[in-house]
């Protein structure tokens, strides 16, 4: 046995280690695993679930958790919170993600975790016993470069901010490369009100290492406190491209899309979007009012097929709100495509014929083309008196009103529309404003 | 070697398809040859001609539908051997269409509107994996079928079920120094490699694991001896699971693993003599420099030479001229116990042996203990003409010839009851050399006595215990003579280092190599030898002495921990980020199975290894942070009724078992599947099928999912291997990422 062993050995023997596996094989094999380095029995606690998970990380003393990426009940990396919460100042504590999940979102997502090590199944008992190994005693023995960036995360714990700068610009010069002493350095200047300081540091830090997430974030988060929007997007896609994990982050680039008018960049969020493995309502109705601005562009630039693409990826990913098929059946229709905007009248789920949305649709897409001025009028005012107020509707009345020598009948709906909808009479084709309609 | 980019079907004048259009221009060479057919027949005789092809197809509508099937079709027979990649730009959208074209082997399947950028992306992967692949079989053609006489060597190539083994040209460096013979000297056995190289033995030389460095060893020299090798300032490397092992009974070293490398190394320059992965073994042909050193080798196979401990008396003080000659009349070392003492210059540090010394009593004359002297003596078969075996003697008793350490010995004789290892050379050089042994024998100090057993049960955590620590000088003189006795005539001259280690220990070659190695860094040590202290740095620092005469190989984690980094190790040079540490960093993203960079090297990365004017930092950043995404999918078939597709989320494997999740209510205990394993990585399909069994289903308490235990069947899973090293390079790009992403 390896001195490295020995002492992790050593180590493992004097704390708890906390095995979550779903499956109870792999579950047995890490415990395997781990009696293997010569850890005893009774200090090893496997589970398959979030709540027995909780309940040895309350009662035990843990210093090492093994979880698999989806566990009954949660997800390692919420167990990975938990343990961190109640071992804030553990630095010896590890935390190990094994896991069959490959994906470069899991990945991703334990980089921006800080999870010490990833284990992809199927491993080989050599390699796990490697890797294991190698993990804890990394956290048992840190290189001097780590321990002197911990000496200054204390002093910037203290507020000792010139003591934490003096720290980190030793631990600057044990490492080739030393992006997470730069990230701190920025943030201990950031506390002494040197912004620029600050984004220097964080731009050198990410000089030596595009993708320190750290820096990224100290970064965009200094661009965001100057409302440097452009510079702050370009930060945050890039974080958003390379941890694409967060699904707040997201919706936060999204904005910044909107905001900086980079709307041919929304296809690539919905991309990241459905690599997502766990997209919630707030997400998806950022994607589909970014995705459907997106499509609005194509189509005032002439751009009509790519327009259509992105309105059928909402339709896919956004069933659920059928609010963006409305938008879409009004925009094509605006557009006067007619025959596009019907197709997408039929896509509206079974269980919400009826429904406002529904309604408004058909009657944009399917009534108003066809018929009529006066049964369209008949028609609008019918939905109108249902107080279902649209801007395409009461637009749609009044144009037929006036077109028909009805222009006294259409004043009232003409002011109704200009109350309810003023910023459609403003020539802003599209702004942030569009992100209303989620 | 040509590779053809073929474009089928109608690609229309729009932006989207003029992008397209310019990312495939873009990516045509000299070696990369554009063809337009729409016409299937010649689209066949296209494939045949080219050594690899990428076919890029483009469906517009419905209508061209049978056209591209067709093409895929054809396309099939030729893509099984991985010459031909095929991605389908599709404008109809329908994923049943799109499923139904990656059936017949389509990569991609990719829409009209996809960005340019990673399309670009994808169509240069395929393409550097196609020119690698035909790189690959142009070779194979050379070695296969050489013109007129090639070399023997170049005919040997070997073919394995596992591994295949390239030849290279012979190292341009005048340092080569290893001599490989093929095939019989490279062989793979269930995907590990084992490699056996003749070279300068550990007589000469040993390899030192670097302290920063995971996996390597350097192969150091003993100075003196050094120049008869190697004439740069370079040294060679070994990077691997293992340290390389002297196979004595074949005079060979012998590494095994499935990536190992062996590799000189000096300021910019680098040349791999051999290294592998998991299928190839690439091999340079002996180099004219390295066979005009096969007799420097030789003769290093034969230099005895014998590590002592001697606990010397009160009274042997001095090693007398008949001392020497019963010495020489015994070849038993029961007949020389007590015979020889020794000086030393290691009461330098005494201080900090003290503990050591005190036992064997050697500190000073008030001592009351007098530790015996143990000597061995082994037979020599060399003849008396000047050679590596001088050399070695020159380089070791040079004191002999140093009035200063003669005079220094002298005095020390009074001080101190030294413990001494008498080298062990053949009658007739001892007869010539015996005055000289005198000194020689005095100025050795053995502490090589000291086993990693007597380490460990004394609690060895760091260089204080170390010094503490003592051996028992007669009881180890008479373990050693009853172990010669039964090791007779082989290697007699190991004999003493036999002693010290375990019989039954494993690992027992290798602490005798590390023992072999301390005593040539004893001579350094104590002045006598070659001195390398000017590089150590600070040179009276017991630290530093003890550090390189201790069993460095085996110690070296513990001397990691006390001295925490390097922080409180004042002198080791290797202990300080050089810049060759530095640029072996490097090196490590390039090797193929470097720390940071254990993906699978594809025949690119192979060849830019050699080539060491490249920027080894852009390198590395492109080599080993890959952000693309990776997925396994997985789906049973039950032989009964193949129409039944049961899609499943692979969980784990091992032990012949697969772990599958699949929903509930399709699978049945005891029934035959066919199951298949996809992994999608990096724009490459691999995929394991085989028959399994299911033998448990277990409910699962969330959802409508069951977790399946399948057993492999006896037929086993094809291409397996290849899944499982898929995602053995994923585990390496996720650990590389992590590690980037966290600036660690």
């Amino acid at each position: 046995m390896s001195n490295k062993e020995q002492l992790v050995q050593e180590y493992l023997n004097n704390t708890g280690l906390l095995i979550v596996d779903k499956n109870f094989s792999s579950r047995n094999r890490l415990l395997k695993v781990f009696m293997d380095i010569g850890i005893k029995r009774h200090l090893i606690y496997v589970t398959g679930n979030m709540v027995e998970a909780e309940q040895y990380v309350q009662d035990k003393d843990i210093g090492v958790v093994v979880s698999d990426y989806s566990i009954s009940g949660g997800s390692g990396f919420d167990l990975f919170r938990i343990v961190r919460k109640k071992y804030p100042e553990d630095k010896k504590l590890s935390q190990i993600l094994v896991t069959s999940n490959i994906s470069q979102t899991a990945v991703a997502k334990a980089a921006e975790e800080d999870v010490d090590s990833f284990v992809i199944k199927p491993y080989t008992l050599k390699s796990i016993h490697e890797n294991l190994v190698n993990t804890i005693y990394a956290k048992l023995k840190p290189s001097p470069y780590i321990l002197k960036v911990e000496v200054g995360k204390m002093c910037l714990e203290d507020k000792d901010y010139q003591g934490a700068v003096d720290a980190f610009v030793d631990a600057t010069k044990l490492h080739p490369k030393p992006s997470l002493a730069l990230f701190y350095l920025g943030q201990a200047k950031y506390f002494l009100e040197e912004k620029e300081g600050a984004q220097e540091k964080y731009e050198e830090g990410l000089g030596f290492n595009s993708i320190h997430y750290k820096c990224l974030v100290g970064l965009f988060e200094v661009f965001m406190s100057d409302k440097r929007y452009t510079e702050a997007y370009q930060i945050v896609k890039k974080i958003a491209k390379y941890f694409p994990a967060n699904p707040d982050r997201l919706s936060q680039v999204i904005r910044l899309a909107i905001i900086t008018k980079s709307y041919t960049d929304m296809e690539d969020y919905y991309k990241i979007f459905t690599e997502l493995e766990q997209r919630d309502d707030h997400l998806i109705n950022y994607i589909g009012a970014g995705m459907y601005i997106a499509g609005k562009y194509y189509l005032l630039e002439n751009q009509s097929s790519k327009a259509i693409k992105v309105f059928e990826k909402i339709v896919i990913s956004c069933s659920t709100y059928t609010k963006f098929l409305r938008a879409i059946v009004s925009i094509l229709v605006e557009s006067e495509m007619f025959e596009e905007a019907q197709k997408f009248a039929k896509k509206f789920p079974a269980g919400t014929i009826g429904q406002e949305d529904f309604l408004i649709s058909d009657y944009l897409a399917n009534f108003a083309p066809l018929e009529e001025n006066g049964v369209v009028i008949q028609k609008g005012i019918e939905l109108y008196n249902q107080n279902i107020k649209d801007y395409y509707l009461l637009d749609l009345i009044v144009r037929r009103m006036k077109a028909d020598g009805f222009a006294d009948k259409a004043e009232p709906y003409l002011q109704e529309m200009m109350s309810l909808y003023p910023e459609k009479f403003v020539s802003s084709p599209i702004d942030e404003k569009e992100l209303k309609i989620s | 070697m040509t590779v053809n980019i073929l474009k089928f079907g109608e690609f229309p004048d729009t932006k989207e398809f003029e992008g397209i259009d310019n990312i495939l221009d873009q990516l045509c060479t000299k070696d990369v040859k554009m063809v337009i057919q729409d016409q299937l027949p010649l689209v066949t005789k296209s494939l045949k001609e080219a050594s690899a092809t990428l076919v890029v197809a483009h469906l517009q509508n419905k209508d061209q539908l049978m056209g591209v099937i067709n093409l895929m079709k054809k396309v099939k027979p030729f893509a099984k051997s991985g010459k031909i990649k095929t991605i389908v730009i599709d404008e109809i959208g329908n994923s049943e269409i799109e499923t139904l074209l990656l059936k017949l082997g389509a990569q991609e399947v990719l829409s009209s509107g996809v960005a340019l950028k990673p399309l670009s992306y994808k169509l240069k992967f395929l393409l550097k994996s196609l020119s690698s692949m035909a790189k690959k079989e142009e070779a194979e053609n050379k070695i296969k079928k050489p013109k007129g006489a090639a070399s023997n060597q170049s005919n040997n190539q070997v073919d394995t079920k596992k591994g295949e083994v390239k030849i290279k040209p012979a190292l341009m460096t005048q340092d080569d120094t290893w001599i490989i013979n093929l095939p019989g000297h490279v062989k793979n056995l269930l995907g590990r490699w084992s490699v056996k190289f003749v070279g300068p033995s550990p007589f000469v030389g040993q390899w030192n694991k670097l302290q920063k460095q995971d996996r390597t060893w350097r192969f150091d020299f003993k100075d003196h001896i050094k120049d008869r090798f190697i004439q740069g300032e370079g040294a060679w490397y070994f990077k691997g699971d293992q340290k390389p092992e002297f196979i004595w009974k074949e005079n060979v070293w012998l590494v095994s693993g499935k990536k190992v490398q062996l590799f000189y190394h000096h300021d910019e320059e680098s040349y791999i003599r051999f290294r592998t992965n998991a299928k190839i073994a690439e091999v340079t042909e002996n180099s004219e420099a390295a066979l005009s050193k096969k007799k420097a080798i030789e003769e290093s196979f034969e230099q005895e030479v014998l590590v002592k401990k001697e606990q010397e008396n009160e009274s042997s003080t001095e090693i007398n001229e008949d001392n020497v000659k019963d010495l020489h009349g015994k070849s038993k070392t029961n007949s020389t116990s007590n015979r020889l003492s020794g000086k030393s210059d290691t009461d330098s540090f005494d201080d900090e042996l003290s503990g050591f010394h005190d036992q064997e009593g050697t500190k000073d004359s008030s001592s009351k203990e007098s530790p015996e002297i143990a000597n061995t003596l082994a037979k020599q078969k060399r003849d008396s003409q000047i050679s590596l075996l001088d050399q070695a003697s020159e380089a070791a008793y040079s004191s002999k010839k140093d009035d200063h350490h003669e005079e220094k010995d002298k005095e020390l004789v009074h001080k101190q009851k030294p413990q001494v290892s008498a080298p062990k050379i053949n009658q007739e050089k001892l007869d010539a050399q015996e005055l000289g042994l005198t000194e020689q024998r005095e100025s050795l100090t053995t502490v090589d006595e000291i086993t990693d057993e007597d380490l460990e049960s004394e609690g060895f955590g760091d260089n204080s215990s170390f010094r503490d620590d003592g051996v028992e000088g007669e009881e180890f003189a008479s373990k050693k003579e009853q172990k010669q006795k039964e090791k007779g005539k082989n290697r007699a001259h190991l004999s003493t280092i036999t002693d010290t280690v375990d019989e039954n220990d494993p690992d027992s070659t290798e602490k005798k190599i590390a023992l072999i190695g301390q005593e040539v860094q004893l001579e350094k040590d104590s002045g006598i030898g070659p001195s390398d202290n000017d590089q150590q740095g600070d040179t009276g620092s017991f630290q530093d002495q003890s550090q390189v005469s201790a069993k460095r190989s085996e110690i070296e984690e513990v001397e990691d921990l006390v001295n925490q980094e390097g922080e409180s190790h004042p002198s080791s040079s290797e202990h300080t980020p050089s810049k060759l540490e530095k640029k072996m960093k490097h090196f490590d993203g390039l090797l193929p199975d470097g720390t940071q960079g254990d993906e699978e090297p594809i025949e690119d990365e192979l060849e830019a290894a050699y080539d060491v004017e490249e920027d080894e930092d852009d390198k590395f950043e492109d080599t080993t942070i890959i952000n693309e995404n990776a997925t396994i999918t997985s789906k049973l078939v039950p032989l009964a009724d193949e129409n039944i597709i049961i899609p499943c989320t692979f969980e784990d494997y091992f032990d012949d078992t697969l772990y599958l999740k699949c929903r509930g209510g399709k699978i049945l205990k005891g029934e035959t599947y066919e199951v298949t394993l996809v992994v999608d990585y990096l724009g490459e399909y691999v995929k394991a099928h085989g028959e399994v069994v299911c033998d448990e289903i277990h409910d699962n308490e969330e959802d409508n999912f069951v977790d399946v235990v399948l057993t492999i069947s006896s037929k086993g899973i094809t291409d397996l291997d290849d899944f499982l090293e898929k995602l053995q390079m994923r585990q390496t790009h996720a650990m590389n990422f992590l590690k980037a992403a966290q600036g660690l």
